[in-house]
C-alpha cells in the first residue's frame, strides 16, 4: 500500500474523528445545558408574568428580552463549564471512532504509527435523538410564551374589581375634580385618605356591614359638599347677576354686597372649595365691590361660575339631586321665585307618560271600589303571622261533681305500663328480668 | 522493544490456523475451547479446564501435544498422590563406588503436563505444583531444577462428583490463565464423533508445528502492540472487579482480581490479535477473553451466590457497565444504525 494512499486515508480518519469530536462535545454542552436553559426560560417567564401582574413595565420595552438574553447566556456558559470535563480530545475521538465501529484499535495503532491506517468506508456511529433534543427547547420557548402570552389581570385591576364599587367611583371622581381643576386639593386629599382607610383593613371586612355603612356614609358626605358648593356657586351666581341690574338703590346693593360677601365666605368655609383662582377672583371683585366689575368681567365670572356649578352637578348621581330648591325665576320685584324647582338636571327617569294608553273616564274618586282579600286567612310563603282563627284549647269534657275518695281515672302506672304499651319483644325482656 | 511486523504476524497467523484445523480433527464442534486453549498456549499460559467427564478434556490436551510435538506426561491426580510423585525425588544411587543422592525427574520434566483432575490430590501435592507454574523451576531438598521450555500445566477439573476433593486454593488457580468451561457437544457434533470415532481407540494426529517454531510464534506474541488505551481498559476492568461502594459494577464480589489478572489479560489479548492477524491487541480482544482471565480470579460473597449470581453473570454485568473509553454517551445521541 502506498505511502499517498495512507496518507489520505490519516486525513480521511482524524476528519471523521473530528467530526466525532465535535458532535460528541456539542451534545454534551447541550446536555448540560438543558436544565439551565429551561431554568433561564421560567425565570424569565415568571419574571414576564410578574411584570404583567404587578405592572412592572419590563415586558414592554427591552429590559425583559435583555434578562432573558443574559439569563441563557450565563446558562451557556455554565453548561460550557461543566460539559468540559466530559470533551474528548482529537485524540480520543480517534478511539472512540474505532470502538464504535469495532475496528480493533487499528486507528490508535496507526496513529502511533504501529500499523496501518484501514480504508475509510464509514465514520456515521452517532446520531441525534430528535426528541432530546427538541423537547427542551421547545419547554423554554414554552415558558417564555407563557410567560408573554398567558392573558393575566393586573394585580391593581383585581384588586379595583374586588374592591366596593364606591370606593372606585370616588377615587375617581375626586381625581377627576382634581383633574379639571374644579376643586382645590386638600378636599380630595381629605377624602382619600379616608378611602385609604377604608381599604387598609383586612379585605375580608370590606363588605362587612360596618364597612358599607362607613363607605355609604362618605358618599353622602361627598355628594352633599358637591350640592353645598353647586348651591353656594348659584348664590354667588345670583348676587353677580343682580349687581349687574340697573336701576338699584344704594341700600339694595348694599344688601347685595353683604349677601355676596356672605356667600363667598360659604365657599372659603365649606370643605370642598373651589379652585384658588375662582376664590381670588371673587374676593377680589368683594373688596372692590361688585358695581365696579365691567360687564364682560360679571359675565366672565359668572360663566366660570355656571360652568363649574354644571361641572358639578354632572358628576351626581341621577336621580339623587335634591328638587326642592328654590326655583331661580326673575320676578318684576326682583326677589327670588316661590315655586319649587325643576330639580337636577339629571334627576332621573320620570315615568314614561301614558304608557298604557289614555286614562280611562272612569278613573274617578267616587268609582274606587275596596279589594277584599279572599285568600287572606291562608298563609303565603315568608308570613310569620296568619289571620286563621284560632280554636282555643278549650276543655269539653263534661264536669261533673265527684265523691271524694272515688277514683274518675284508672290511671297507666305500674304493670299496664308494660303490659298495654310494651311491643312484645319488650315485654318478654321485662318479665325474664323480673323472674 | 520491538513489534511484531505485519508479515510476522501473518505468518504466526498461517500456522495457528494450521494448528486449529488439526485440533478441531480431534475435538468435534469445540471451535470456541479449541481458540481459547491455543490462545493460552500461545500466551504461554496453564489452563484449567473444567467439564463434565466424556467431553473430551483429556483428548483435547493429548491431541495439543502431539499436533505441537511437545514431551508430555500425564499425571493422574488422586488423594495419595504426594509432591515427590510429581516433582520427582532424589534417589540414593551409587556411581564408581561412591553413593549419593542424584534427582529424579518426576512427571512435571515436560513441556506440556496434563493434570487429570487436579481437585483429586491433595492440597499438599496442588501447591507443589506453584512454583513450577509461576517460576518454571522445582525445588527439592533446597536443589532447584529448571523445567523444560516452552512449559504449560493443562488441568482438569470435575464440577461434580466433589466429595474426596481438594478445591484448589485462591493462589494456585490465580496461576491458570484461563479457566475453560468444557460445554456439553451439540447435536451435529456428536453425530460427528459418533460417525468418526470408536469407543477405545485414539484419533491420529499429525504434528503440525516443532517446537522452535511455537517458540517463533511465542514471541511474535510479546512483540504485538498494545495500545495504551487498551491497557486503560484492562486496568479499568481489572479495577471494576473489586468492590467499591457506591458503584453498581463488582457488586456481589468478596475479592477482586489481582494484578496478575491485569497482565494475563494482556498477554492473552496479544495471542489472541496474532491468531486474528493483527499487529496490536483491541478492545474487543480484551472482551472477549475477560470471561476466560477473571471468572477463577474474583470470589463472589455470600448474598451473591444466595442470589444465584456466578462469576460469569458478574463479569458480564461488570463488561457491560465498564465502556471501553470513560465518558460514554451524551444522552441526545444514540448509536447510529
Amino acid at each position: 500500500m502506498g505511502k499517498e494512499n495512507q496518507a489520505d486515508r490519516e486525513v480521511l480518519w482524524r476528519n471523521a474523528a473530528r467530526r466525532l469530536r465535535f458532535r460528541l462535545n456539542f451534545a454534551w454542552w447541550y446536555q448540560a445545558l438543558v436544565w439551565p436553559l429551561l431554568a433561564a426560560a421560567g425565570i424569565s417567564g415568571g419574571v414576564a408574568i410578574a411584570s404583567r401582574k404587578f405592572r412592572w413595565g419590563l415586558e414592554d420595552g427591552q429590559v425583559l428580552w435583555n434578562i432573558l438574553i443574559a439569563l441563557v447566556a450565563a446558562a451557556g456558559l455554565f453548561a460550557w463549564h461543566r460539559a468540559r470535563r466530559n470533551w474528548l480530545t482529537e485524540k480520543e475521538s480517534l478511539v472512540r471512532l474505532e470502538a464504535d465501529l469495532e475496528l480493533n484499535n487499528a486507528l490508535s495503532t496507526a496513529g502511533a504509527g504501529r500499523g496501518s491506517w484501514p480504508a475509510f468506508d464509514r465514520d456515521k456511529v452517532l446520531q441525534w435523538r430528535p426528541q432530546k433534543i427538541l423537547f427542551p427547547v421547545v419547554g423554554a420557548v414554552a415558558f417564555v410564551l407563557i410567560g408573554f402570552a398567558i392573558p393575566i389581570l393586573p394585580i391593581q385591576m383585581l384588586e379595583a374589581q374586588n374592591k366596593p364599587f364606591v370606593w372606585n367611583q370616588l377615587q375617581d371622581d375626586l381625581a377627576q375634580l382634581v383633574a379639571e381643576e374644579m376643586i382645590q386639593e386638600d378636599y380630595a386629599e381629605q377624602m382619600k385618605d379616608r378611602l385609604k382607610e377604608l381599604a387598609e383593613q383586612d379585605p375580608s371586612d370590606w363588605f362587612s356591614a360596618a364597612s358599607l355603612e362607613a363607605t355609604d356614609s362618605l358618599r353622602q358626605a361627598h355628594e352633599r359638599e358637591m350640592n353645598r358648593l353647586q348651591r353656594d356657586l348659584m348664590d354667588v351666581d345670583q348676587m353677580l347677576r343682580k349687581a349687574g341690574l340697573e336701576g338699584l338703590t344704594d341700600e339694595r346693593r348694599e344688601q347685595l354686597r353683604q349677601q355676596f360677601d356672605k356667600a363667598v365666605e360659604g365657599l372659603r368655609n365649606g370643605q370642598m372649595k373651589p379652585n384658588e383662582d375662582l376664590m381670588n377672583k371673587l374676593a377680589e371683585a368683594g373688596k372692590k365691590g361688585l358695581e365696579s366689575l365691567s360687564e364682560q368681567q360679571q359675565k366672565a365670572l359668572q360663566d366660570r361660575l355656571r360652568k363649574l356649578a354644571k361641572g358639578l352637578s354632572e358628576r351626581k348621581e341621577p336621580g339623587t339631586g335634591y328638587g326642592n330648591e328654590l326655583g331661580n325665576g326673575e320676578s318684576p320685584e326682583e326677589e327670588p321665585g316661590t315655586g319649587t324647582g325643576q330639580g337636577e338636571p339629571q334627576r332621573g327617569p320620570g315615568d314614561g307618560g301614558d304608557l298604557f294608553g289614555p286614562e280611562s273616564p272612569d278613573l274617578k274618586p267616587e268609582n274606587f271600589e275596596s279589594l277584599e282579600d279572599q285568600k287572606k286567612q291562608e298563609p303565603n310563603p315568608g308570613d310569620l303571622l296568619n289571620l286563621d282563627e284560632i280554636e282555643p284549647d278549650k276543655d269539653l269534657e263534661k264536669k261533673e261533681p265527684t265523691t271524694s275518695g272515688g277514683a274518675k281515672s284508672e290511671g297507666l302506672g305500674g304493670d299496664r305500663v308494660w303490659k298495654d304499651r310494651l311491643d312484645p319483644d319488650e315485654q318478654r325482656s321485662l318479665k325474664s328480668f323480673f323472674e | 522493544m520491538d513489534y511484531a511486523t505485519e508479515a510476522q504476524v501473518a505468518d504466526a497467523q498461517s500456522h495457528v490456523n494450521r494448528l486449529k484445523e488439526a485440533l478441531s480433527l480431534v475435538l468435534f464442534g469445540q471451535e470456541t475451547l479449541i481458540e481459547f486453549v491455543l490462545t493460552g498456549i500461545l500466551a504461554r499460559g496453564h489452563l484449567l479446564l473444567e467439564g463434565l467427564p466424556g467431553l473430551g478434556k483429556t483428548e483435547l490436551v493429548k491431541g495439543l501435544s502431539k499436533i505441537l510435538v511437545l514431551e508430555n506426561k500425564r499425571i493422574q491426580f488422586t488423594p495419595d498422590l504426594l509432591p515427590g510423585d510429581i516433582t520427582g525425588n532424589p534417589v540414593l544411587q551409587e556411581k564408581e563406588g561412591n553413593r549419593e543422592f542424584v534427582f529424579q525427574t518426576g512427571p512435571l520434566f515436560a513441556n506440556l503436563v496434563l493434570a487429570d483432575e487436579i481437585n483429586r490430590a491433595s492440597p499438599k501435592t496442588q501447591s507443589a505444583l506453584l512454583e513450577a507454574m509461576q517460576e518454571r523451576r522445582v525445588t527439592v531438598l533446597g536443589e532447584s531444577h529448571e523445567l523444560p521450555s516452552p512449559f504449560f500445566v493443562l488441568a482438569t477439573q470435575n464440577p461434580i462428583e466433589l466429595e474426596g476433593t481438594y478445591p484448589l486454593p485462591e493462589a494456585q488457580l490465580d496461576r491458570f490463565l484461563f479457566k475453560l468451561e468444557v460445554q456439553k457437544n451439540p447435536v451435529t457434533a456428536l453425530e460427528k464423533i459418533v460417525n468418526h470415532r470408536e469407543l477405545g481407540t485414539e484419533p491420529k494426529v499429525e504434528p503440525v508445528l516443532g517446537q522452535g517454531h511455537l517458540e517463533s510464534i511465542i514471541e511474535t506474541v510479546r512483540g504485538i502492540y498494545l495500545p495504551e488505551v487498551v491497557a486503560n481498559y484492562i486496568a479499568r476492568l481489572v479495577d471494576a472487579t473489586h468492590p467499591v461502594d457506591g458503584q453498581e459494577a463488582g457488586k456481589g464480589i468478596k475479592f477482586g482480581a489481582s494484578p496478575r489478572a491485569a497482565l494475563s489479560l494482556a498477554s492473552a489479548a496479544k495471542a489472541r490479535a496474532v491468531m486474528q492477524g493483527r499487529t496490536n491487541a483491541s478492545f474487543e480482544d480484551v472482551k472477549w477473553l475477560a470471561p476466560a482471565v477473571l471468572r477463577h480470579r474474583i470470589v463472589l460473597d455470600y448474598a451473591a451466590r444466595i442470589d444465584g449470581s456466578t462469576p460469569d453473570t458478574v463479569i458480564a454485568s461488570i463488561l457491560e457497565e465498564v465502556p471501553f473509553q470513560p465518558g460514554g454517551t451524551p444522552g441526545s445521541l444514540k448509536p447510529a444504525k
